[in-house]
């Protein structure tokens, strides 16, 4: 049930965001979800499956949801890794002293939208 | 029909960071040190917050106490002569806005830190800011030495881990490198110490260090 809440504000996103566009339907999301946010994105597209039913906006939609991971980058033995969970150990030489980027949000990139307004994007 | 697709890249949980964000700057007003509480039900959250507040003299707390439901720990915490403010939030998790209404109601302007006792969760607290500039976790001896690496990203966010009743350690089969060796590797920064509310004194290392923060 972890994921419920934040898939709530997923659906609440993409149908103000389709609203604005003027969008009759929406027929994809597109939303990356990083590793170290603890949520997993086959459960996220589980409960939009749930959420946009009798709702005629997005039911018809389908929501891609893919994985981003965490590069790791080892200061001490300069090892670039790409990691797919909280281990901020360099997986080369053992230090605890790295730098990971990325994986830390959960973020809607983009609509795939139906009858938007005529003068958007061209 | 025409069909389009339209960048729109959004936050998911920018509202909730928005108004972390918010109260992180009312703390930083009234010049208060926030401190958000996770562990598990019965990891010992609420005896912590008895514990720093009887051995913490001088220093005057408020509470934000959540919980799915009930009044049990306000009640329990009526004693110390605190203001304390119930949430129920019939949710896994505190969120940002949660906190926010509970602040309205304690008299922040006579307050140096503000304790706020998360849901009795390891996994959704861990997702939510709350305006906090101190996260402690508590981890009980009872409930074993495996945890962190069960559940890594309450770790991984934590500022502090506290190994609560640690008086119960000769009665477990339990490895104190272990628990601290699997913490380092999501969390190398964060100390890990040992408290037990029979020896009340073993507090200190915890209160040194909220009030380094302030």
């Amino acid at each position: 049930m972890h994921e419920l809440a934040i898939t709530e504000e997923i659906v609440s996103i993409v149908s103000d965001e389709a609203k604005k566009a003027g969008a009759k339907r929406v027929s994809r999301v597109k939303v990356h979800v990083g590793v170290r946010t603890g949520f997993h994105p086959e459960i996220i597209q589980h409960y939009y499956e749930i959420l946009k039913a009798g709702n005629e906006l997005l039911e018809g939609s389908t929501l891609e949801a893919s994985e981003i991971p965490t590069t790791l980058t080892c200061k001490d033995c300069k090892n670039v890794t790409t990691q797919n969970d909280f281990v901020l150990i360099c997986p080369a030489c053992g230090s605890t002293n790295t730098v990971a980027e990325g994986g830390k949000d959960v973020t809607i990139q983009s609509l795939e939208i139906e009858d938007g307004h005529e003068n958007r994007g061209n | 029909m025409k069909t389009e697709e339209i960048k729109v890249i959004r936050q998911v949980l920018k509202k909730n960071l928005d108004q972390a964000e918010v109260n992180r700057k009312l703390f930083g007003e009234k010049k208060i040190v926030c401190v958000n509480i996770m562990g598990t039900p019965g990891a010992g959250k609420t005896t912590l917050i008895e514990t720093m507040v009887k051995e913490a003299r001088g220093t005057r707390f408020g509470v934000v106490e959540g919980d799915f439901e009930g009044t049990k720990d306000t009640r329990r915490l009526q004693p110390l002569g605190i203001p304390v403010i119930q949430i129920n939030c019939r949710t896994c998790h505190l969120t940002a806005d949660f906190v926010a209404e509970g602040l309205k109601e304690l008299p922040l302007d006579r307050l140096d830190v503000v304790l706020i006792e998360n849901i009795g969760n390891l996994i959704c607290p861990a997702a939510y800011d709350l305006g906090e500039a101190i996260r402690l976790v508590l981890l009980s001896i009872p409930e074993g030495d495996d945890k962190p690496e069960k559940y890594p990203q309450i770790f991984s966010v934590a500022d502090m881990v506290v190994l609560t009743k640690s008086d119960l350690l000769p009665a477990f089969d339990y490895s104190l490198d272990a628990v601290k060796s699997e913490i380092r590797k999501v969390n190398p920064k964060a100390p890990v110490v040992l408290f037990s509310s029979k020896q009340p004194e073993t507090i200190r290392p915890v209160l040194d260090f909220i009030h380094v923060q302030k």
